[in-house]
């Protein structure tokens, strides 16, 4: 945002100031500009309005991406403290605590840093023994107290502060979030079982950490504990993590982080170690993920927002050709009395800066609200991601910058007189005695000079050119442009209608061809962009052909006899109102069936996620159980007895260099988990498959090549892998490539699962297991999971039935496809004022034919009627193409993207939104059209003498 | 083949041949103490308590300097405008007592329009124009377009029947309005300056035009500036400041 800013407040600031130019040395067209805007002030107010759609759509998209972007830095940098860099051995594994003494009294890296420390980081099972409650999955972090003072005094609930040094053997801290899951309390007695480790301890809690400071470190689960009592965790001396303060960083400051890598590298080196030392640059991978992450929010926001812009735009042109034509008479009289075309331009272009500074400033102001709404809906959701645990505890951060703000102004200003300054080109050709009598425009001739002719012939020829090279991209603007090429060059020698017919059909085919020969994937430019393209135009050219062929309803009327006659005098003039502008009805509904395509999407898309495959996801299993912990898990015979079938799964967790996705990013330091495959020849197919590399034919041959092929492993759902993508990490001799054979369908298991024998090429320690019960018919899995943590909460284990892990997966999809419909159904009822402008367009273009309507005999009821009728025409061509291509995309996209997905659609949604649709084109629609209905006949037609 | 333009063979039906063996049944438009008043800044008081009578089969040209309220008369009796007092009887019906959905419906049923600017629907071909009252009284479609087409060879325009008004002269356009209002046999046909935007010519055939059709017994009240136009009508009604300047007894035989 910040580097945009330059470029549009220069732009902003050039138009602006040019035009503050033209009204200096022609303070005529100003003094009228000025009058005409401020002439009907409730005019004034609902042109406003109206204007302001795009800035308030461009303001909220912006707001809500960079408050959740700034909420998710928030967490990013709480998570680290003051913590830039780390020193790890290879693997995880424990090393002297020496080298955090080295590092520490180097002389050459004391320029550089200026806090280090020695600490532990291992995965356990922590069980409170007086309150009987236990949990996995949490992150037991080793801290020397003695070097705690640069990294923060822990805050604990009962108003104490802490460095650690009050606390005694065994005492430890727990996080707020672990305190509050264990319902712990000062003095309780504490199990800690690390299956990395391979140990179990008792210890004692000391008090709880709140979420400050070092307090929220690591994990939302975490225990913080004195480096000799996390040594007793670990059962050896040595330290497997040594964290660096960079000298002068802070928790926005990337540059010391990156200045002291060097120096420490260096430093690294000069230290002997058993296992090879690696320096991660945790804050700046940090950053990176944030980065990756925000371009993503950002891009998908803005992508959905500039539908509502689309629509808008199309809203602006309407509002200023109504505004142009309701003042014909008086625009001509003007450029009878001297006032050049440039001239009525200008004049037109100095009133809409005057509005669009207002809209923008009104629209901004609005989407910061808006805005605000998204951001807290879409943090909502992310705190319901099953993946999600680092942002739990977190409050949003709003973020309103005076930057963004400034670029969503100027963006919205800047649109808003674009589109009035070409529509205003449009307007200022007119016949000039036609105009001031307000006769309608003379027909002109079709324009033939070689110079038109020529450029058609050049762009043709560049329509063709596009079409040789095999990207989508390019043979569908190419297509595109050849097309409209042949029928502008048409123009004079085809009827109209027959053009218009042709060049809908040709474009509408053209789109088909090159949606349908676009290979899939979930490549955004090559797949996705190319698909909405073809959307876009196959809107266009279906609204194009269908409104060019209205007048067939006409002549079927006519066909039904006398008891007709009336409605088809009623639909006449809509028909053919219609009919007679293919192109600009083509347009208006093309703009429309792009947000109903998108509104259809997300039906499908809810359908699907809604369609909630309790059985196949879970493959059978009802309740899945956690331990980190050291021991394998026995389950009391009592317990065993309701268990049918059930399958162990070892836990491996990787520490180090890994590369993997595009959203996942790359991390020289990650943390992973992996789920080792177990050799058992009856479980062909544990988990459910929801996409796989090409080369396999069925699920069982994946499986069968995962336990076979070393190096082939199954991605989980949420790393964002495709099949046939690598991740790349470190192994136990170098650098490997691990490939995708398939995308797990669930979160059941929510990590990579791999082999025993490509486990072995991997650099990894254990980290527990993971258990998987099928129990026996009629017995509630969610009260045999309490039984088994009520019985095993020594062992820090954590039962959930399955059915409520997919319920979260599937709520938290769900929840992000809804959060975009928010956008999505602003963009509709833009659309829908969109096309009330079109009507409040047509009552004022049309005066004069309303009271000759009315003078020959249409009752008022027929031209209210007649109106209304136009508008839902013009919804319903928009509503059928983009309901239609919605629903055809949607099968695409759950084919292509995630197939075994049930395709289906939510009516009840799709519903809402064509009521919303055709309740507001009535609602707006029908008192406008009443109202133009009772203009006497003689005030239509200004027969006055 | 050459174009028809003057040469008209005119078959038009019209409700009722001019009877004129008896007296006031014969009075198709009635107005008395006809008032109009436009209210604004200012009031104008259009319509000063007009009395004027047209027979039925009559042709009428109402004149008068600009402002004197012929247009304002025309729009009142046709019932295109509602007056502020006295009483209008077109056919025996009083406009004063309908409402505007009775008044609409009359228009309709009785009346046709031949206004200056021809104001012929931009979208719709000739044929398609002409139709419309036909429509709107009930026909069918291919009975609708039947008659117009019918109309449109008798004004000598069935070639340009498929033709938008922007691809007519101005002359076409005006013949195209004169097909429209008579092709449902109205009992009144209003015509405002149907020549004020034709050249002499082309004035001189709607002229003709409209003669003819008053000598086969239509109603013709016409508005016009055109001296030349006025002199052609059997009555001349002479209009200034809203009042009937001087309105000769009627006298039907065509000059």
């Amino acid at each position: 945002m910040d580097q945009v800013l330059p470029v549009l407040g220069g732009l902003f600031i050039l138009v602006y100031a040019t035009l503050g130019i033209v009204a200096w040395r022609r303070p005529l067209l100003l003094r009228f500009a000025a009058r005409e805007s401020t002439r009907r002030p409730g005019q004034f107010a609902l042109l406003v309005v109206g204007l302001m759609v795009g800035s308030t759509s461009i303001t909220a998209s912006l707001v809500a991406a960079e408050s959740f972007t700034r909420s998710t830095a928030n967490v990013l940098n709480q998570r680290l403290g003051a913590v830039d860099l780390t020193v790890t051995a290879s693997g995880g594994r424990s090393f002297s605590q020496e080298v955090a003494q080295r590092l520490a009294s180097d002389p050459a890296l004391s320029p550089y840093v200026d806090g280090v420390q020695a600490g532990i980081e291992v995965p356990a099972s922590v069980t409170d023994l007086d309150q009987r409650l236990g949990k996995p999955g949490v992150l037991v972090v080793g801290f020397d107290p003695a070097s705690q003072k640069r990294f923060g005094a822990y805050a604990l609930a009962d108003g104490r502060r802490t460095y650690g040094t009050e606390l005694a053997s065994g005492d430890v801290l727990l996080s707020s979030a672990l305190a509050t899951a264990l319902d712990a309390k000062p003095g309780d007695r504490l199990r800690i079982s690390s299956g990395t480790a391979g140990s179990t301890i008792d210890l004692r809690v000391y008090g709880t950490a709140v979420a400050r400071g070092p307090g929220t470190y690591g994990s939302y689960f975490a225990v913080f504990v004195p480096l000799a009592t996390a040594q007793r965790v670990t059962g050896d001396t040595g330290v497997n993590v040594v964290r660096i303060a960079a000298r002068g960083g802070n928790a926005t400051d990337l540059e010391a982080a990156r200045r002291a890598v060097s120096p420490l590298r260096a430093a690294v080196a000069r230290i002997p170690s058993g296992s090879p030392l690696a320096v991660n640059e945790v804050r700046v991978d940090a950053a990176q993920q944030l980065e990756i992450g925000t371009n993503y929010v950002l891009g998908t926001t803005l992508a959905v927002s500039m539908l509502s812009v689309l629509a808008a735009i199309a809203l602006i042109v309407n509002l200023v050709l109504a505004l142009a034509e309701e003042r014909r008479p008086r625009l001509a009289v003007m450029r009878a009395l001297g006032l050049t075309r440039t001239g009525l331009v200008q004049l037109a272009v100095l009133e809409g800066a005057i509005y669009s500074v207002a809209a923008a400033a009104a629209g901004i102001a609005m989407g910061a609200l808006v805005g605000l709404f998204l951001a807290s809906q879409l943090w909502a959701y992310a705190l319901i991601d099953p993946t999600a645990q680092p942002f739990l505890g977190f409050a949003l951060q709003p973020s309103v910058r005076p930057v963004t703000l400034a670029v969503a102004f100027a963006t919205g200003a800047l649109v808003t007189l674009g589109t009035v300054a070409g529509a205003a080109y449009r307007t200022s050709r007119m016949a000039i005695a036609a105009a001031i009598r307000d006769l309608p425009e003379p027909a002109s001739a079709p324009p033939q000079s070689w110079w038109r002719a020529g450029l058609l012939v050049v762009l043709g020829a560049i329509g063709l050119a596009m079409l040789v090279p095999p990207d989508p991209r390019a043979r569908l603007v190419g297509g595109v442009v050849l097309i409209v090429t042949v029928v502008a060059l048409a123009r004079g020698r085809v009827p109209d209608r027959t053009r218009a017919t042709l060049a809908g059909v040709l474009l509408t085919a053209w789109a088909a061809v090159v949606a349908a020969s676009t290979p899939s994937g979930s490549d955004l430019g090559r797949f996705m962009l190319p698909l909405f393209g073809a959307v876009l135009i196959t809107g266009a050219g279906l609204g194009i052909a269908a409104a060019a062929n209205l007048r067939l309803l006409d002549f079927v009327l006519g066909l039904l006899g006398t008891r007709f006659g009336r409605l088809q005098a009623t639909l006449r003039p809509p028909l053919a109102y219609l009919s007679r502008r293919p192109v600009r009805t083509g347009l208006t509904t093309s703009a429309f069936a792009l947000v109903l395509v998108l509104v259809t999407l997300v039906a499908v898309f809810v359908a699907a996620g809604q369609a909630r495959n309790y059985d196949r996801d879970s493959a059978g299993f009802d309740v899945q159980v956690v331990t980190g912990g050291s021991g394998p898990i026995q389950l009391p015979p009592e317990i065993a007895r309701e268990v049918r079938a059930q399958l162990t799964i070892p836990m491996r967790v990787y520490q180090g260099p890994y590369n993997g996705s595009a959203f996942g990013g790359a991390a020289s330091s990650a943390t992973r988990i992996f789920y080792v495959l177990p050799d058992e020849p009856q479980l062909a197919a544990p988990l459910y498959l929801s996409s796989r590399d090409k080369r396999f034919a069925s699920d069982a041959e994946v499986w069968q090549a995962v336990r076979n092929e070393p190096g082939l492993v199954i991605a989980d759902w949420g790393s964002g892998l495709a099949p046939g993508e690598e991740i790349t990490l470190m192994g136990v001799s170098g650098q490997l490539h691990l490939r995708v054979a398939a995308g797990s369908g669930s979160t059941i298991l929510s990590g990579v699962v791999a082999s025993p024998a490509t486990m072995a090429l991997i650099d990894t320690r254990p980290a527990g297991s993971t258990i998987l019960l099928k129990t026996r018919s009629g017995l509630d899995p969610r009260a045999l999971a309490h039984e088994i943590e009520r019985a095993l909460y020594g062992q820090g284990v954590q039962a959930t039935s399955t059915h409520d892990i997919l319920d979260q997966d599937y709520d938290s999809g769900i929840g992000y496809i809804v959060e975009y419909d928010t956008l999505l159904h602003l963009g509709l009822l833009v659309g829908v004022l969109a096309l009330a402008m079109v009507l409040i367009r047509a009552t004022v273009e049309r005066r004069r034919t309303i009271g000759i309507l009315r003078a020959l005999g249409y009752q008022p009821r027929n031209v209210v009627a007649g109106l209304v009728t136009e508008t839902l025409i013009t919804a319903t061509i928009g509503a059928v193409t983009g309901v239609t291509a919605g629903l055809f995309i949607g099968y695409f996209l759950i084919e292509g993207l995630a197939p075994g997905h049930l395709y289906g659609v939510d009516l009840a949604r799709l519903g809402v939104a064509l009521a919303i649709v055709y309740g507001t084109v009535l609602a707006v629609t029908g008192p406008l059209a009443s109202r133009a209905a009772r203009m006497a006949p003689t005030e239509a037609i200004r027969m006055t003498g | 083949m050459a174009r028809p333009t003057r040469q008209f063979i005119l078959r038009v039906e019209v409700p009722m041949k001019p009877d004129r063996s008896n007296g006031s049944s014969q009075l198709i438009v009635q107005a008395s103490r006809l008032r109009k008043v436009y209210r604004g800044a200012s009031e104008v008081e259009a319509l000063r308590g007009v009395d004027l009578e047209v027979e039925r089969g009559e042709m009428v040209a109402v004149v008068g300097p600009s402002g004197s309220g012929k247009t304002t008369l025309l729009n009142c009796l046709s019932g295109l405008d509602r007056f502020d007092g006295g009483k209008v009887l077109v056919d025996g019906a009083d406009l004063a007592s309908m409402s505007d959905r009775e008044r609409t419906a009359y228009r309709c049923r009785s009346m046709g329009f031949v206004f200056q600017a021809f104001n012929l629907l931009p979208v719709l071909t000739a044929a398609e124009n002409v139709e419309i009252p036909l429509l709107l009284q009930g026909n069918g479609g291919r009975q609708a377009r039947q008659r117009a087409l019918e109309m449109l060879e008798t004004l000598g325009l069935a070639h340009r029947a498929r033709h938008r008004p922007d691809q007519l002269s101005g002359g076409e356009q005006q013949r195209v309005a004169v097909a429209r209002a008579l092709v449902h046999r109205p009992a009144v046909v209003w015509a405002d300056e149907p020549t004020g935007n034709l050249d002499t010519e082309v004035t001189q055939v709607i002229v003709e035009l409209l003669l003819r059709m008053n000598k086969e017994g239509q109603t013709i009240v016409l508005v016009t500036h055109n001296p030349q136009v006025a002199e052609r009508a059997a009555r001349t009604v002479r209009m200034r400041d809203g009042r009937i300047e001087a309105a000769p007894a009627s006298a039907p035989a065509m000059r």
